[in-house]
């Protein structure tokens, strides 16, 4: 070829149609749009909708474009006329995989930043900039991860499911690593687990990087999590962040080792295996066993709250999970067929279930469960409600949030308090408690600290009876935080003295 | 010149060529025959870097041909079953054509576009088989490349079609030089066309050679006596086929002429007469011998 950009020219030349309606497309989700949302939101509101917009625009076109472009590698015919070319493979690899990032980024860059011109007040900054840098990064990452799931592939069936499955399995094993820890943490815990969750997210930065970098719809969460934060909170500052600081460079450093996979699988793909059962221990046989660990996961208690009982072999996703599990294999390997391995592997995949929830249980959810409130916590408040379970009478209590500069004491004198409402809630969890009667009370405490510059909850909620011990105890603890002066806010519903609502001066 | 040496390739676990041999010199036609499955295609593919080989080698004017952008813009492989874009026309073909292969000839293009009588911008998908076939011929003789290779590309030709196909064919081999290899079942068009042919089967080639060497090396000779013969008679004979029935025979020999004449003259027949052996009727024979099928004239 005289020309080496003749064969891109060429290519976009006969993509010219499906480059028109792309440029539609993005005209009328970006400077339309945004014309029209000026008018009612105001410029960050907008700048954020066209920010959200663009992340749904970048993972549909990272989803779309390796399918389109190298579907040449499913199909005999197809790879006679392109396999005979006069192009080495690599370069050829290299021309298509651009195509596909300019493809991802042109247009999308080119009309945002049209659309940031025709908001009125221009709309561009620092933390915009930075956004889009991340959301580009991120595309790229998963338009790379694409382009090597479609080359290794040997089918349009095969590349479709393997192109899905890698986008919505790491959200499905994150949400049954979710289940288990809910599930099993009131055996580790006393406060409510969405609490843990919240602080590893937040405060866990193993916890940030691996979910930044494993999975990227996990990624995309964070990344649009952070959007609002960056945009709308105002004095936020640059401090709260649910990306870790540089994961974009990881991104794209992910992406040229997905590059360099991808043309290597590229430059050694056989023209033969077009229309064959895929064969790579990646694809089939990692997202087969993905997937049912992930079901297994999500159905162990799934009509209990902890523990495998004999009708759990019987819930929904236990049998999806087999289900799919054999589906799937029929599918990979293009006959109905059930080899002894598949029921070795499936045997193996149950057992490491169990020693999966054994392990979490025994290493205290791997060591990333830690229900009391650290000594050394900056700030800490507490929140106490006692009520009537059937009526509509409480008695509501905040403190002041104490600081440990300002005032040491306080705060730990509320460590102890936690200590002891942990051990209020780990008394209650061994007896049962009878809240089945007009005089059953609840006690709402919620202990509330910032740590690492976060501010993370822990919240327990008790029963008991009217006037019992657990009743006596705990007005006790409102009398002397009231007597301290430690009080913000106490609130009394339905109670005769009224005078008991007041503001601390 | 087409090189291939101890080449051998399997396709997953099933061995196709197994140690083929090969050499076609340059400007010439050579007509690939086999049974189906033989690995003609798949020979094809190897020959225009479609697929690589497993084992031994194969070069064109000594370079290898996989994954080499020089080589590969002097070879053009028509298939089978030519692959075209969606809703491409023949224009639209000829612009990726021309994009790889520098000797397209837009004169050439279009006289054999007008010769032909095809509409360049109708979509090919409208087209019948034939003239499919025969745009991917239009692209070919435009090309005119160094190496073409040709899989049953007669397939849906009508007569007339054919006729100005191998004209056109061996006018650009007189005048370019281009080295042609024709796979096909139609072994007597290959007979019209090439110079040398080759009997791909049970994955090698059995046979190789040109052609009228070969016609002349096989020869059918019927016999009569006046008594019953005993076929061992024919045994020191190299046969490629024999029938006795009674007091006659009839034999395909392989062989020099005159020295099988002057031996079955010694038997004292009362007929003996030599006739012309045919391409296709010496692919059959060789067939038959192996157990491919019975040939019966």
């Amino acid at each position: 070829m005289n020309n080496s950009f003749a064969y891109i020219r060429y290519h976009i030349g006969r993509d010219r149609n499906f480059l028109i309606l792309y440029g539609i497309v993005l005209v009328c989700l970006f400077p339309l749009l945004a014309l029209g949302l000026q008018n009612n939101l105001k410029t960050r509101e907008c700048l954020m909708i066209l920010l959200f917009l663009l992340m749904a625009v970048m993972c549909v076109m990272a989803l779309v474009l390796p399918v389109y472009l190298f579907h040449f590698l499913w199909n005999r015919r197809e790879m006679d006329l392109y396999a005979s070319v006069g192009m080495k493979r690599k370069t050829f690899y290299a021309y298509k995989y651009g195509i596909g990032v300019a493809y991802l980024w042109l247009p999308p860059f080119v009309v945002l930043l049209l659309t940031m011109l025709l908001l009125r007040s221009g709309g561009m900054d620092l933390a915009v900039l930075e956004m889009m840098g991340k959301i580009f990064a991120l595309g790229l990452l998963l338009y790379s991860l694409n382009v090597w799931i479609a080359i290794v592939c040997r089918s349009r069936l095969d590349a479709i499911l393997m192109v899905v499955s890698y986008f919505v399995l790491p959200l499905l094993l994150i949400l049954a690593l979710q289940t288990l820890l809910v599930r099993h943490a009131s055996l580790l815990v006393y406060c409510q687990p969405y609490d843990l969750l919240y602080e590893g997210v937040l405060t866990n930065p193993i916890i940030r990087w691996i979910a930044s970098i494993v999975s990227v719809p996990s990624a995309g969460i964070l990344l649009a999590g952070e959007v609002p934060v960056q945009l709308m909170v105002e004095g936020i500052g640059n401090n709260v962040h649910l990306l870790p600081s540089g994961v974009w460079l990881v991104w794209l450093a992910l992406s040229v080792v997905l590059f360099f996979g991808a043309r290597r699988s590229f430059i050694t793909k056989k023209a033969e295996d077009a229309q064959t059962p895929t064969t790579s221990l990646f694809l089939y046989p990692c997202v087969i066993c993905a997937l049912t660990l992930a079901l297994l996961l999500l159905s162990g208690g799934w009509y209990a709250s902890f523990g495998w009982y004999v009708y759990d072999f019987f819930n929904p996703p236990f049998i999806a999970a087999i289900f799919l599990y054999f589906i799937l294999w029929f599918i990979a390997q293009r006959q109905v067929h059930v080899r002894a391995r598949h029921v070795t592997i499936l045997l193996a995949l149950i057992a490491s279930v169990f020693l999966l929830e054994q392990g979490f249980l025994t290493s205290n959810g791997f060591g990333l469960i830690s229900e009391r409130i650290d000594a050394d916590a900056e700030q800490v408040q507490v929140e106490i409600t006692m009520g009537m379970l059937y009526g509509d009478s409480y008695h509501s209590v905040t403190t002041t949030m104490f600081s440990r500069e300002d005032n040491e004491s306080a705060v730990d004198e509320l460590l102890e308090l936690q200590d002891v409402v942990i051990e209020d809630a780990k008394a209650q969890a061994q007896e049962a408690v009878d809240i089945d009667n007009d005089q059953a009370m609840y006690y709402d405490i919620t202990f509330r600290f910032k740590q690492s510059d976060v501010l993370q909850t822990r919240s327990y909620v008790l029963y008991g009876a009217a006037e019992d011990e657990l009743y006596q105890k705990y007005d006790e603890i409102l009398q002397s935080l009231r007597a301290k002066g430690m009080l913000k806010q106490e609130y009394v519903q339905g109670a005769t003295d009224s005078s008991l609502a007041f503001e601390a001066g | 010149m087409l090189n291939i040496r101890c080449m051998s390739k399997k396709l997953g676990e099933v061995l196709v060529l197994d140690q083929v041999s090969l050499q076609i010199p340059d400007g010439s036609i050579f007509g690939l025959v086999g049974p189906n499955g033989a690995g003609k295609s798949t020979l094809l593919r190897i020959l225009a870097g479609v697929m690589k080989e497993d084992a031994g080698v194969v070069t064109w004017n000594n370079e290898p041909v996989f994954d080499n952008p020089k080589i590969k813009q002097e070879i053009l492989f028509i298939s089978d079953e030519p692959y075209y874009f969606h809703n491409a026309s023949i224009r639209d073909m000829k612009q990726y054509y021309q994009l790889w292969y520098p000797s397209f000839d837009e004169e050439r293009y279009a006289y054999y576009l007008k010769l032909f009588r095809l509409d360049e911008k109708r979509p090919l998908a409208q087209f019948s088989k034939g003239m499919k076939r025969q745009a991917f011929i239009i692209f070919a003789l435009a090309i005119a490349p160094k190496l073409l290779l040709l899989d049953e590309v007669f397939d849906g030709l009508d007569p007339m079609m054919r006729l100005t196909f191998q004209r056109a064919l061996a006018r650009c081999v007189e005048e370019k030089k281009m080295t042609v290899l024709i796979s096909s079942h139609n072994i007597r068009e290959l007979e019209d066309i090439c110079d040398g042919f080759g009997i791909l089967d049970e994955h090698c080639i059995t046979t190789s050679g040109d052609i009228e060497e070969v016609k002349e090396s096989v020869h059918a000779i019927q016999l009569a006596f006046q008594e019953e013969i005993d076929p061992s008679l024919f045994d020191h004979l190299e046969l490629l086929s024999i029938r006795v029935e009674s007091k006659f025979a009839k034999l395909v020999v392989k062989g020099n002429v005159e020295k099988i004449v002057n031996y079955l003259r010694s038997l004292d027949p009362v007929i003996l007469e030599v006739q012309n052996v045919n391409l296709e009727e010496v692919f059959l024979y060789e067939m038959e011998q192996k157990g491919y099928g019975i040939y019966e004239q």
